[in-house]
């Protein structure tokens, strides 16, 4: 059965020319044909056991940022054909089926997202401030041509993730939550750069404890990147675009055989300036005791950096985001690694060449990290209306 | 959507499949030849490779390929040429760059030994789908491999996989060369200096697609890009490299950091000092571009593309002579297909296939 879809997809040259003729009576009767062995093959599956057993967790507190295999995930396919989604299906199969020439594996064209969703005090499971993350892939659509994804069809699909794997939520109280992984990626086949005739909308979870591990309580010690840039002024530093990931792993080795835990970039053009960590952002509370974070066109704009914003400015801390020279940072208190994943870790040092200035305190940053999982696992009022609950 | 496809299939399957398509309809589409060649490595090594006829690959969904762009490609071309033979072009040049690529991504390393013998298993599997000699076409190679296996954090693929995809395309200029107008991007980087922007690899690529179809759509076939940092130099066209002829007849071409270096550009480098042109690879200025005599985009498609215009806000600079250009041209194309002595080793022959 794999066959019969497999040389389908194989067989359509790219052609929407070969969608505009309407189809002769005989082609009518095949793809009725083609259509019930398609249903046939949908029931088969949903007979089939999954290709990975779930493995069911057993010891929530020892969670590290892996994959636990889950019953699955929800796909939803775009067709430049008919410039519409389809209805989403829930797929239990962790592999997918990709043209050989499809976009995202030789032109990049991907972008993910990345948010959590807890099992609170009371029981109940909720998810954390999707509509930052679903606005946020829609400018990254815009930026690589893909199509947008609704909110509401983006709500669904991670409500359906979610709900269709409610038992790889942790409970409340192993300090676990479920990452969710939404991705966009153009799917098509394409041979010259183009926009892409095919795109997928694919929402995966797991189960997950520190990304850092251990460190995420003793501080991690990063590295200033000198050789390397995360990404030009006006490149794709600010969306979330696979191609932004894979020309970090290079220099985060390299930290990392150093013994460092992660990397920190600084602007390409000055190098006079912090743009952000390997995969998170840069936070920092000042001599003053101010929040400042750094901001440029090039940096990811963090959804987690947002919220403890917030947070920060209704204790009456003062927030600045600008642009923050390196020189600066010498003089700050605290200094955290800030992102869906990481929460908010302390950084214990930054080294830069011979130089390296440690970071003693991570108390204002706790503070703030602190307030934000108390909302996020419902141990406190939500007033920014963050929280939303998916009933299972 | 799934009526779609199966249309498209089933009208593709109608026209023969495994059947030589028309020579002269081929544009640079993906068509579907009888096999493609793939290589696994799962950490230890590359296995032995196996000729496909499946064009699917199935791909963990939470695999590096698909979230943080690990993925590397090539580009290159065999022919059929006028002696019967069938010769991949510079291939050694793709195997190198190839290997910088892989080696800036975390990714296995290629051995060039390995990259030949998988070109030579594609093409001799494939033959009757090379467009003949005389036909202007040529069998179009993509060569791309890519970090996957279920991954979540930040770090290398527990297996890659390599891939020789072929492809028949057509001659890309029917009559003579034709000049294309050009814009400069502003809105834009195309890559930062210390970043990916000198291997091919795929997120370099998507980047470019909405400054892309934005200048099409206002009459530039072709975008332009200069240096991130001061936007002062001249980096390289979207997807190939920027050639200049100065007044005197010097071939200037820029050299940056962030440039992906073109394999073709190496032939034609080598090719015109061989014809007496003097040669410079260097910082070349935006303001120097309006002084020059003649323009081209040189890359794996089309080899040499004249640019008649390049515009950058109000400012037009126009090109009217491209003897330069038709010359390189002329002499690239006639090595390709064995017209005349490959003094430099850039084609190898691999198979044997009857002329018409």
């Amino acid at each position: 059965m794999r066959s019969l879809r497999s040389t389908l997809r194989s067989a359509a040259p790219l052609g929407r020319r070969w969608c505009s003729e309407a189809p002769s009576p005989r082609e009518m009767q095949l793809l009725q044909q083609v259509s019930r062995l398609e249903n046939r093959v949908h029931e088969l599956q949903n007979a089939l056991p999954p290709h990975v057993k779930p493995a069911k967790v057993e010891n929530w507190e020892d969670l590290g940022f892996g994959i636990v295999p889950t019953n699955g995930h929800t796909r939803y396919t775009w067709s430049g054909v008919t410039n519409a989604w389809d209805a989403g299906r829930f797929i239990s199969d962790p592999f997918v089926p990709l043209h050989i020439h499809a976009a995202v594996l030789h032109y990049g064209m991907t972008l993910f997202e990345g948010c959590k969703a807890f099992r609170c005090k009371d029981g109940r499971i909720r998810v954390c401030n999707l509509n930052e993350n679903s606005a946020r892939m829609n400018t990254g659509a815009d930026r690589l041509v893909l199509p947008r994804v609704p909110v509401s069809m983006f709500n669904e699909a991670v409500d359906w993730a979610v709900r269709a794997n409610a038992e790889y939520v942790p409970p409340y109280g192993s300090g676990g939550s479920l990452y969710i992984r939404p991705f966009l990626m153009g799917t098509g086949p394409i041979l010259g750069l183009q926009p892409c005739p095919e795109t997928t909308f694919m929402v995966s979870v797991t189960p997950v404890g520190n990304y850092f591990g251990k460190g995420g309580v003793q501080g991690i010690h990063a590295s200033i990147m000198k050789d390397f840039d995360r990404a030009a002024p006006k490149g794709t530093g600010a969306v979330k675009a696979g191609g932004n990931y894979a020309a970090d792993l290079l220099p985060l080795k390299q930290a990392k055989a150093a013994g460092f835990g992660t990397t920190l970039y600084l602007d390409c053009v000055e190098q006079k300036y912090v743009e952000e960590f390997s995969v998170s952002n840069f936070v920092g509370i000042d001599s003053k005791g101010a929040y400042v974070t750094p901001k440029t066109p090039s940096i990811l704009p963090s959804i987690t950096n947002k919220m403890m914003m917030q947070i920060a400015e209704s204790k009456g801390i003062k927030v600045e985001a600008r642009p923050l020279a390196w020189d600066e940072v010498s003089t700050f208190r605290e200094v955290g690694a800030c992102g869906t994943a990481t929460v908010c870790v302390p950084i214990a040092s930054i080294t830069d060449g011979d130089a390296k200035h440690e970071f003693g305190k991570f108390e204002v940053l706790k503070e703030l990290r602190d307030e934000l999982q108390a909302i996020q696992y419902g141990e406190c009022e939500d007033p920014y209306g963050w929280m939303r609950e998916v009933v299972v | 959507m799934l009526a779609a496809r199966a249309l498209r299939g089933m009208r593709a399957s109608r026209r023969g499949m495994s059947t030589a398509p028309d020579w002269s309809k081929l544009g640079f589409d993906f068509y579907p030849t009888r096999s493609m060649l793939r290589y696994d490595h799962d950490g230890s090594g590359w296995n032995g490779g196996t000729l496909q006829q499946d064009f699917e690959l199935k791909v963990h969904a939470l695999s590096n390929v698909l979230h943080y762009g690990q993925a590397i490609f090539e580009g290159l071309k065999c022919f059929h040429c006028a002696d019967g033979s069938v010769r991949v072009f510079n291939s050694g040049a793709n195997a190198k760059r190839l290997r910088s690529g892989c080696e800036r991504l975390q990714m296995p390393v290629v051995p060039a030994p390995m990259f030949d013998e998988a070109l030579d298993r594609v093409i001799k599997d494939n033959l009757d789908f090379i467009p003949p000699y005389g036909t202007g076409g040529a069998m179009y190679l993509r060569p791309f491999l890519f970090g996957h296996g279920g991954k979540l954090g930040l770090g290398p693929a527990p297996s890659y996989t390599f891939c020789i995809v072929a492809s028949p395309v057509g001659a890309y200029y029917k009559g003579g060369l034709q000049a294309i107008d050009g814009l400069v991007i502003e809105q834009y980087d195309r890559a930062a200096p210390r970043g990916v922007g000198n291997i091919k690899c795929a997120g370099n690529y998507a980047p470019d697609v909405q400054p892309s179809s934005a200048a099409k759509a206002n009459g530039f076939p072709i975008c332009l890009y200069l240096d991130a940092k001061e936007n002062a130099y001249v980096e390289e066209f979207s997807t190939s490299n920027f050639i200049g002829i100065t007044q005197d007849g010097t071939l200037v071409t820029p050299s940056s950091p962030s440039i992906l270096p073109s394999c073709t550009k190496g032939v034609i480098l080598q090719i015109a000092a061989d014809l007496g042109i003097k040669v410079e690879v260097r910082p070349v200025p935006w303001a120097e571009v309006a002084t020059f005599r003649e323009v081209a985009a040189c890359g794996t498609a089309v080899v040499l593309t004249p640019i008649q215009s390049l515009t950058r806000g109000d400012k037009v600079v126009r090109f009217d002579s491209f003897d330069t250009i038709k010359k390189l041209y002329d002499a690239v194309t006639q090595l390709q297909v064995g017209l005349v002595e490959d003094k430099h080793n850039y084609t190898r022959v691999v198979a044997k296939k009857p002329l018409h």
